[in-house]
């Protein structure tokens, strides 16, 4: 186990490190520069220059990334160019709005993979199965932006049951103490808080968690089928327990135990679908702002807030592949 | 399983509770008691760009937190053309050589931190703003870099002196850059000498205000949202609503489904046309219309072959059908622009028109003949005085996607069709985001290319001046001593008559060298729920919070 945990560690830190230059290299292809986009369209030459040399983009390429990669190994995010902000506060402020809605995001893909696609496996070949494939093919091709419109037009404007954007109401955020709307407003006792937290977040976060969960739906289904074959649940049937326990006891539990795995390359997906559900949501979280600093080619800003993104990526992966060769020692010995 | 769904239901049922309760969200104006009361949200696409110091602020919502938290010593008051008392007990003596303005000051007036506002306060807001002017071109602080010293005698009288006389001194003190600021809270905020670049920009105070105005910012979020409340200290008359919310959007679609679901009240700045059209006329909805002071027109840079040519360039003129754009594009929403200064102006020249419209008179080789319907025979005839008297001229036609709205395709590729209708244009439309528009600008690399301009201060002149001025923009790299004069001479001409016929002529001069063809003005409107009202658009572009009322 621990050798495991030391090679998973080691395959890290090159994963890392070609991920910040990539980001470095990418947004110096892009055309748009972030000094025009700072000092707006007036600005004197001179000052553009004096600009770019205090941000240390006149500098060559090799030791611009050289200060990059060591304040990103140092903590240190720098400022964002266009706004100013110290970038580790952009994610301080906005992270428990990503955090909040890409985590009830995967309890909505969990519970639409998990129970659509047993639900298939346990109805093979009947039309549940066809109607739950079907779903979990359109959900996994559906684009974010487009359900997120769709369920906007429906729930938002014709049914008026959700709002179409936002963490909450106007002046119903409840007192901060995590971040989370919905912790905050649970742990204060505001109901008025957590229910418009719950509202906004209703949308969001079923668009977001269907997407993915489409993904989850084919991959339960097939788990559940091989599952429901296996000689131990045959051994259960055997035994005489009901088809109920049989099937949510001893085939669902050895069916979810690769889905654990598949879940932590999922939250990547997860996390990058975030930045489209927040665009469309209005959603103020990490993603929204990167889509803005994207525009306006902050490459101090992007490249912090997407090490960040990779950061925790790898981190969640890493969580859950010790998880998983806990759980499973074919995984460590393999 | 059982145990878990007690407290579950529980819950729910309490959820249920709140959902019917309400609660202290976003109403109504509602309840009696002392002061404003309710609160109103609302909903823009803009985004701020530096801060909310007035030093600093010069895009346009940064100056609109400044004029509903801070006030000038003159101001425009609702649809008014020529700026009133506001901070100053009454409009400035001012010396007949027009270089000093003598202004007494109002009293009992408090700064929302509770400090009083006195003339040493404006003294020090004045010189601050200058200050950060002198050291930061890119700031509004440069619009009152003609203050030559500012005099407090008193703590009611304030003596401005100019280095040389300035007609729009006032209509520029009525700018944001000249909002009056707390000494107290911006004590650490000011230049001492050395700054120089970035240590300059930190000694902006951001985040908040310090002003006199309505209201005070309570929290602000960036990209997000910014929070007011009713100034406890203000002098004047309490606003109507007690807490303004605006909420940032991205996009335009995002901010009309807001509106059309009730989670905003008012929809400004900036929904599409036809999205402004839905609400038009729709129950529960209204739309508010005023005119605007911004104005949208094509820059061809002078200086890139084969544009040096004022004949070609005013062959382009007579070949850009303006009505064709305000019409199919904005299904006649805007107005045809046919002069740099528009019409909002008793002093706006529509020479543009009268020289190259469809009634324009047809010039012979250098002068111009009998009226002549047809824009061609215009267009054919200047082509053949740039010695191109057949055959087609390649235009190269560029555009920013995205910074002047989602129809600014479509106002190119119009403006592209009525070029080439004429047969005597071949137009090559290309494209490219803001971020990199203003490098090319200024690099030289767009022949032909649109643009937009909203003015800092209600004066012809700031539609003049800085499309003249090297220093300050001209974007066509104009750069006409002949036209800077005749600039500098309406600024200092006081007669009312007399500097009418001198800015008449800057525009008459602009029109026939041709480095820039005005093309439309888009009003300005907002779309709010019916429960909304006092929103009132006026050409300042002040958007006065302290209006608005949700019944």
């Amino acid at each position: 186990m621990r050798r495991y945990l030391l090679t998973r560690l080691a395959l890290t830190a090159p994963l890392l490190l070609l991920l910040l230059t990539a980001t470095f290299l990418l947004l110096r292809v892009a055309p748009g520069d972030p000094v025009t986009a700072t000092l707006g369209d007036r600005a004197s030459d001179a000052r553009v220059e004096e600009l770019r040399h205090s941000l240390g983009l006149d500098q060559p390429l090799w030791r611009q990334y050289g200060s990059y990669v060591g304040g990103a190994l140092h903590g240190d995010f720098g400022r964002a160019i266009t706004t100013g902000t110290p970038v580790w506060k952009t994610i301080r402020e906005r992270f428990p709005a990503t955090l909040e809605l890409t985590m009830a995001a995967l309890l909505v893909a969990l519970s639409v993979g998990i129970g659509v696609g047993a639900a298939s496996a346990r109805y093979r070949d009947t039309p549940l199965d066809v109607a739950g494939r079907v779903l979990g093919i359109v959900l996994y091709a559906a684009p974010i932006f487009w359900l997120g419109i769709l369920f906007q037009l429906l729930f938002s404007v014709h049914l008026r049951w959700l709002p179409t954007g936002g963490r909450t109401a106007a002046f119903a955020e409840p007192r901060h103490l995590t971040g989370l709307y919905t912790v905050d407003a649970t742990l204060t006792g505001n109901l008025h808080g957590l229910w418009e937290a719950l509202r906004h977040l209703a949308l969001p976060a079923v668009t977001l968690g269907l997407v993915i969960g489409g993904v989850l739906v084919r991959l339960v289904r097939v788990n559940m089928l091989q599952a429901l074959r296996s000689d131990h649940v045959e051994a259960a049937r055997a035994r005489g327990l009901p088809e109920r326990s049989v099937v949510l006891r001893h085939a669902l539990r050895s069916a979810l135990v690769p889905v654990v795995a598949i879940v932590g390359l999922q939250f990547a997906l997860l996390l990058s679908g975030a930045v489209l559900t927040e665009h469309t949501f209005s959603w103020p979280g990490i993603g929204e702002s990167l889509f803005n600093f994207l525009g306006n080619r902050d490459y101090t800003a992007v490249q912090g807030l997407v090490t960040f993104y990779a950061l925790f990526v790898v981190a969640v992966s890493l969580l859950i592949d010790i998880v998983s060769a806990w759980v499973d020692p074919r995984i460590r010995y393999s | 399983m059982t145990r878990v769904r007690g407290p579950v239901l529980a819950l729910v049922a309490l959820l249920l509770a709140a959902a019917c309760g309400g609660g202290g969200g976003g109403g109504g104006a509602s309840g009696g008691g002392k002061g404003p009361s309710g609160s109103i949200v609302i909903g823009t696409t803009e985004s701020l760009q530096n801060s909310f110091d007035p030093a600093q602020a010069y895009d346009y919502l940064g100056s609109e937190v400044v004029f509903n938290t801070a006030e000038t010593l003159v101001t425009y008051e609702p649809n008014a053309t020529d700026p009133s008392p506001k901070l100053a007990a009454s409009m400035p003596d001012v010396s007949s050589d027009g270089l000093i303005y003598t202004f007494v000051l109002r009293a009992g007036v408090k700064f929302s931190d509770g400090t009083p506002f006195n003339a040493a306060a404006v003294k020090f807001s004045l010189e601050r703003a200058r200050a950060f002017g002198a050291k930061d071109p890119e700031a509004a602080g440069f619009l009152l870099s003609e203050i030559r010293g500012i005099a407090a005698p008193s703590d009611d009288k304030v003596v401005i002196s100019l280095s040389q006389p300035d007609v729009t001194f006032l209509s520029r003190l009525a700018y944001s850059v000249a909002g009056i600021v707390s000494p107290t809270a911006y004590a650490n905020n000011v230049l001492t000498g050395g700054e120089d670049g970035a240590a300059v920009t930190a000694r902006y105070k951001t985040d908040t205000i310090v002003g006199t105005g309505p209201y005070r910012i309570v929290a602000y979020k960036e990209r997000e949202s910014i929070d007011y409340e009713a100034n406890p200290n203000y002098w004047g008359p309490e606003p109507k609503t007690k807490r303004i919310r605006v909420r940032l959007f991205n996009q335009s679609s995002a901010l009309k489904l807001a509106l059309q679901n009730n989670e905003v009240d008012v929809a400004f700045r900036s929904l599409q046309p036809d999205e402004n059209a839905f609400f038009k006329g729709r129950p529960g909805f209204t739309l508010v219309e005023g005119k605007g002071s911004g104005i949208r027109y094509l820059v061809i840079n002078v200086t890139a072959k084969p544009w040096d040519d004022p004949n070609l360039r005013r062959a382009l003129a007579a070949a850009v059908n303006r009505k064709a754009v305000v019409d199919e594009v904005f299904k006649g929403s805007a107005t045809v622009l046919a002069s740099m200064v528009p019409s909002t102006f008793p002093t706006s020249e529509p020479k543009w028109e009268q020289l190259y419209g469809a009634n324009a008179p047809v010039p012979t080789t250098s002068t111009r003949g009998a009226p002549n319907p047809s824009g061609r025979t215009l267009v054919d005839k200047y082509l053949s005085a740039a010695g191109k008297p057949a055959g087609t001229v390649p235009v190269e036609l560029w555009y920013s996607p995205t910074h002047y709205g989602d129809t600014e395709q479509a106002v190119a590729e119009v403006i592209a069709r009525t070029l080439e209708d004429t047969k005597r244009f071949t137009v090559n439309v290309r494209k490219v985001e803001w971020a990199e528009y203003g490098k090319k600008r200024k690099a030289g690399e767009m022949p032909v290319f649109l643009m937009g301009w909203f003015p800092d201060y209600l004066d012809p002149d700031d539609y003049l001046e800085p499309f003249a001025d090297p220093a300050i923009f001209d974007p066509a790299k104009w750069d006409d001593p002949k036209m800077l004069e005749m600039v500098h001479t309406e600024q200092r001409t006081h007669d009312p008559d007399q500097r009418a016929d001198a800015l008449r002529a800057a525009q008459t001069y602009m029109a026939d060298q041709v480095p820039y063809i005005p093309i439309f003005q888009a009003p300005q409107v907002a779309a709010t729920s019916a429960k909304v009202s006092g929103v009132i658009l006026d050409p300042i572009q002040i958007f006065r919070y302290w209006l608005l009322e949700k019944h």
